[in-house]
């Protein structure tokens, strides 16, 4: 590209540069966001929070954010019923254009999920950074852990094929008992052994309490670790 | 922040290039919850539930029992030593589940 055409088209961008930069302003100043930016400004991670095992908890963040959007994609083709569940995951494999690639790393983000996730509690756990001050730091990751894998436990129950009887039965083997409590025992319809109650429970859990929840305890947990830093190292 | 930055980037890659590839990652049956079911083949239902309730009440009790200012592992061996066995249970029990 010659000096001409590139001052011609700097000049052609100009009126989207400044648009753009308008537009940026006029959220910063009426979000608050102003505050927050000149809070993180300056910050730097620390030399040793650069080694790839301090960046677990991100990897699982990223994992996170892939399942939602192939999750919420996923979600609408998707037929929470007995006879509907499998036709549905047929027609999203197979007719529903991206549906396979969608399944499908909707499938692997869960395991990378898991597998972070785990390694992510160990790290902590090995160089001892749930000490004082970052108690609660750790009792929150602790947490989603937990609903991470209620997550995959639920998400298997969905497709309504071999993996999903496998899930009814250790859900239902392992906290079947949990629906006899009084008044509470309906929320934990995912673990019936029934395998109508199981998918709609399963569903429901999938769909709309894990990911509140989830959301909830990562933001908790975010402000935690912006309030106290990352621990320092060895 | 350039490291973050690839790390993300090769998960990201990762993702997607195992995503074209097939379906599953691991097949049939879970790996991550073989264990939990051969343990309650094994023994009881109610024996793995009170099992997964103790690990994840011990793991959120840890920072009131391991309460030293030291954070090197060979300087907290018992707790270190816990979660080995730990790992150690939850991997017999998968082995054994995939037998």
């Amino acid at each position: 590209m010659d000096k001409e055409s590139t001052g011609a088209l700097s000049k052609a961008l100009l009126p989207l540069g400044k648009m753009f930069t308008k537009s940026r302003d006029w959220i910063i100043a009426r979000s608050g966001l102003e505050r927050f930016m000149e809070e993180t400004e300056g910050k730097t991670v620390p030399k040793h929070a650069l080694n790839p095992a301090y960046c677990l908890g991100g990897v699982t963040l990223v994992a996170f954010l892939i399942l939602a959007l192939t999750g919420f994609f996923l979600a609408n083709y998707y037929e929470p019923s007995e006879g509907g569940a499998q036709r549905s995951i047929q027609i999203i494999s197979t007719e529903l254009p991206f549906g396979f690639y969608a399944k499908s790393i909707h499938s692997w983000a869960a395991n990378v999920m898991v597998i972070a996730v785990l390694l992510h509690v160990l790290r902590v756990f090995i160089t001892g950074s749930y000490k004082n001050p970052r108690e609660l730091t750790w009792m929150g990751g602790v947490i989603l852990l937990v609903f991470t894998f209620l997550f995959v436990l639920t998400g298997y129950v969905l497709p309504m094929d071999e993996r999903s009887e496998f899930a009814i039965t250790s859900m239902s083997g392992a906290f079947g008992w949990l629906r006899g409590i009084p008044h509470v025992g309906g929320v934990f319809n995912w673990a019936s052994d029934t395998v109508g109650e199981a998918l709609t429970g399963s569903y429901w859990m999938h769909v709309t309490v894990l990911p509140i929840a989830i959301i909830l305890f990562l933001l908790v947990h975010f402000y935690l670790i912006r309030k106290h830093g990352i621990s320092g190292p060895l | 922040m350039e490291e973050i930055g690839v790390v993300f980037l090769i998960t990201g890659i990762i993702l997607i290039a195992a995503a074209l590839r097939r379906p599953e990652p691991f097949g049939f049956p879970s790996i991550f919850f073989v264990g939990v079911l051969e343990m309650i083949d094994l023994v009881s239902p109610l024996f793995g539930a009170l099992v997964v309730f103790a690990v994840v009440i011990l793991l959120l009790a840890m920072p009131f029992l391991d309460k030293s200012e030291e954070k090197h592992p060979r300087k907290r061996l018992i707790f270190f030593a816990i979660i080995l066995a730990l790992m150690a249970f939850w991997a017999a029990f998968t082995v054994m589940g995939f037998l």
